[in-house]
């Protein structure tokens, strides 16, 4: 541990690995498996469908292909999620359809609300939980719609709907699992080692100064979204085994150890260079240093460096060490258990809001079209409007996402046509039915697993299966065909239109609300009682990792977020050492009393911040910290002045945090003038 | 022949209620078994594991069906 330690500090060699990663497998390989894996799972899930005589096996074959994911971790945590949403969708459209079927208008109105606050939780939650929300959302529109429109078989209808929708996700789940498994397991735990060494090498870049500033700043913004996505694999992959759940735990420790030397890095990076030098002083205890000088601006400052600069090194040590005792643990070298430690997302209130009723009125207004028209096929584009407006609520640029779904129901209109009217009436039993399939859903299977075009390929499946009306005794209907491509289109055209045109999301917006958000949460972080900084810091790097997504287009207002982001990490590493110098044993009454009234008022700074309170609060906590200096010359007690060691550096951190936190005025936000 | 519970006037078949019992006492079980690296000794775990379900379930529907 100890060479690890000092190899690792000193910048020369990174640390080893303890197994080699495996060589992935070439790409087209695995997108070719992932799309016969998926076919052969849909088609077991149409053969049971067609077996158990439900009535539209269509929706097993689509879900197949909507829960599928090249990881089987993956399938089964969407799956999972995907169940607890259909189970509460299929509740909430029973009780809809039965409550208010007879007044069509109120039932559509209330389905909007109900799909709007489903995306209003989406938009909250993170992962595959936010998907669970979204189905809770749009399983109301897919199963209520037609049980509304047929109230007598309204029962039979919902619970088919949920019986087609549990065997998609059963195959998908089986097939994934046991045919050439791609296990999440094994690339959680290389992303693990990777975020380890990276994290490693940026906390001894902090504390070198010769070290490269670019690939310093490179390192930490890349650490910052493998923190989010090792957390975000780390949930997924909890779902794969009872193995994989074996590492939920390591995997949890590392990431906290990593989080505290990120913050531990942030807070020394500025200060590292700039200390003035007193001769000796990285020998001297802190009762040697104090005794060795004496009162006066100049030897004031070189204690307060001396001191600042020993805590961050031993504040580096000891989360090397932790680090080092998780990676053990991940590595299985030690079993001892260490207890979790909850981490948090934060969520934004303002743009969930936006969302969900830009949902409820993208519903509306196809709604309003459906009634006024009589269009017999009006319910599809409800229907799409309500499952479009949820799948697009939580990613960046819908308006781009709708132009291109557009784009390819135009495009896969042609092959899905001579699919559904060509071929499919050529199949005369299950097997020459599999080979009319095949062209189509192959291609599509394959397409799903290249990145960024799989959404699109998805999206032409989901068309087909809208359309093709797959049963036992087919029926072949062109214009019902056509009804249903111009509904699609109509249900996506009004949903962007709405994201495009009612409070759209911008860069500087997505901007301006993480700095409301970092504000409101150094507030509430100094006001809580117990310092779960951890949960703060992961808190910080998950929203940061989000609102970037969201502000890349404008590089200015990407910067500007980053920027904030490590101030406040920094701030809140400083409001978390000043916690742990008020919980220090042995420490005057009078001094803690006032460093907690300090933390209590910068709370409120926080709250409503201007550059005038921060530099008080700045002020105070310099007063504070030579107040602790001038006691710990004046005390004979080695205890007190060991427990004032703390204090002094925690007032030296948090001043120079406040000064800095000036960049989290709203004054500052507008990325374009900075 | 296994009877139907009433799920708030939907009649649920038992086998239904005991695939959902299979299931939290198989997820016990495979985690012991995980414990006591057990899936080590087969080539293919995720295989086993799924007919280690099957079994379970199988059984257990049958024991019922009988009594």
């Amino acid at each position: 541990m100890t060479a690890t330690l000092s190899s690792s500090t000193a910048g020369n060699t990174l640390p080893q690995l303890a197994e080699p990663i495996r060589a992935p497998e070439s790409h087209w390989a695995l997108a070719l498996t992932f799309a016969l894996k998926t076919f052969a799972a849909s088609l077991l899930a149409l053969f049971l469908a067609f077996w158990l005589g439900l009535d539209e096996p269509k929706w097993a074959l689509l879900t197949v292909y909507i829960v599928s994911q090249p990881e089987s971790g993956l399938v089964l945590a969407k799956s999972f999620y995907r169940i607890l949403g259909t189970v509460v969708g299929a509740f909430v459209s029973a009780a809809f359809v039965f409550g208010f079927a007879q007044h069509g208008e109120m039932y559509l109105a209330l389905l909007a609300i109900w799909v709007g606050v489903c995306n209003f939780a989406a938009r909250a939650a993170r992962n595959f939980m936010s998907y669970g929300f979204l189905l809770a959302g749009y399983t109301v529109a897919i199963a209520g719609i037609p049980a509304a429109l047929n109230p007598h078989s309204a029962y039979p209808l919902i619970l088919a709907r949920f019986t087609e929708i549990s065997l998609g996700i059963a195959c998908a789940a089986l097939v994934s699992r046991i045919v050439l498994p791609q296990e999440l397991a094994p690339k959680l735990r290389a992303l693990v080692r990777q975020l380890i060494v990276r994290v490693r090498r940026v906390g001894a870049a902090s504390i070198d100064p010769a070290a490269d500033k670019q690939r310093f700043a490179a390192d930490r913004m890349q650490l910052i979204q493998d923190l989010v996505a090792v957390d975000a694999m780390r949930a997924s992959a909890f779902f794969e085994s009872a193995d994989a759940r074996l590492l939920n735990e390591p995997v949890r420790r590392v990431t906290v150890a990593a989080l505290k030397l990120c913050a531990i890095a942030e807070d020394a990076a500025d200060r590292f260079g700039s200390a003035v030098c007193l001769s000796g002083a990285g020998r001297w205890s802190l009762p040697v240093l104090i005794s060795k000088t004496n009162e006066g601006p100049r030897n004031n400052a070189a204690v307060v460096s001396a001191l600042v600069s020993a805590s961050d090194k031993r504040a580096m040590c000891d989360a090397e060490i932790e680090l080092g005792a998780a990676e053990s643990a991940l590595e299985g070298r030690s079993r001892a258990r260490v207890p979790g430690v909850p981490l948090e997302v934060w969520s934004d209130p303002v743009p969930a809001v936006l969302t969900g009723v830009r949902t409820a009125l993208a519903i509306t207004i196809t709604s309003v079209f459906w009634i006024e028209t009589a269009w017999p096929t009006g319910s599809t584009a409800v229907v799409i409007a309500a499952v479009f407006c949820s799948l697009i609520a939580s990613l960046e640029k819908p308006v781009t996402i709708g132009l291109l779904l557009v784009i390819t129901v135009l495009v896969a209109a042609i092959p899905v046509f001579v699919t559904v009217f060509y071929l499919l009436p050529l199949a005369s039993d299950f097997v020459s039915m599999t080979a009319v399939l095949a062209p189509l859903l192959l291609v599509c299977g394959y397409i799903m697993a290249l990145p960024r075009v799989g959404s699109l390929a998805l999206f032409s499946v989901t068309y087909f299966a809208v359309v093709s009306n797959i049963d036992n005794v087919m029926s072949y209907d062109a214009a019902g065909f056509f009804n249903a491509s111009i509904a699609i289109l109509l249900g996506i055209g009004i949903s962007s239109t709405m994201f495009a045109i009612f409070f759209p999301e911008t860069p500087s917006q997505a901007s301006r609300s993480f700095r409301r958000q970092l504000l409101r949460h150094l507030s509430r972080f100094s006001r809580s009682r117990e310092s779960a900084f951890a949960s703060y810091a992961y808190g910080l790097c998950d929203q940061l990792a989000t609102t970037l997504k969201r502000a890349n287009e404008e590089p200015l207002a990407a910067r500007q977020c980053y920027a904030m982001a490590v101030t406040a990490l920094s701030t809140g590493y400083a409001i978390h050492r000043m916690k742990e110098a008020i919980a220090e044993e042995g420490l005057n009454p009078r001094i803690r009393n006032q460093l907690e009234m300090l933390v209590g008022r910068t709370s409120k700074t926080f709250l409503k911040p201007s550059r005038a309170k921060l530099a008080k609060r700045a002020w105070e906590a310099r007063a504070l910290r030579n107040l602790s200096l001038m006691e710990a010359r004046a005390s004979s007690r080695v205890e007190e002045v060991a427990a004032l060691g703390p204090v002094l550096v925690g007032c030296e951190n948090f001043r120079s945090n406040l000064l800095k936190a000036r960049i989290l005025l709203p004054e500052n936000s507008d990325a374009r003038r900075n | 022949m296994l009877g139907e519970i009433d799920l708030l006037g939907a009649f649920v078949p038992t086998i239904a209620a005991w695939l959902a019992m299979a299931l939290i006492i198989f997820v016990i079980g495979d985690s012991l078994l995980t414990r006591t690296d057990f899936y080590k000794l087969f080539w293919h775990a995720p295989l086993v594991r799924f007919a280690l379900f099957v079994c379970l379930f199988c059984t257990g529907g049958l024991i019922a069906g009988i009594t």
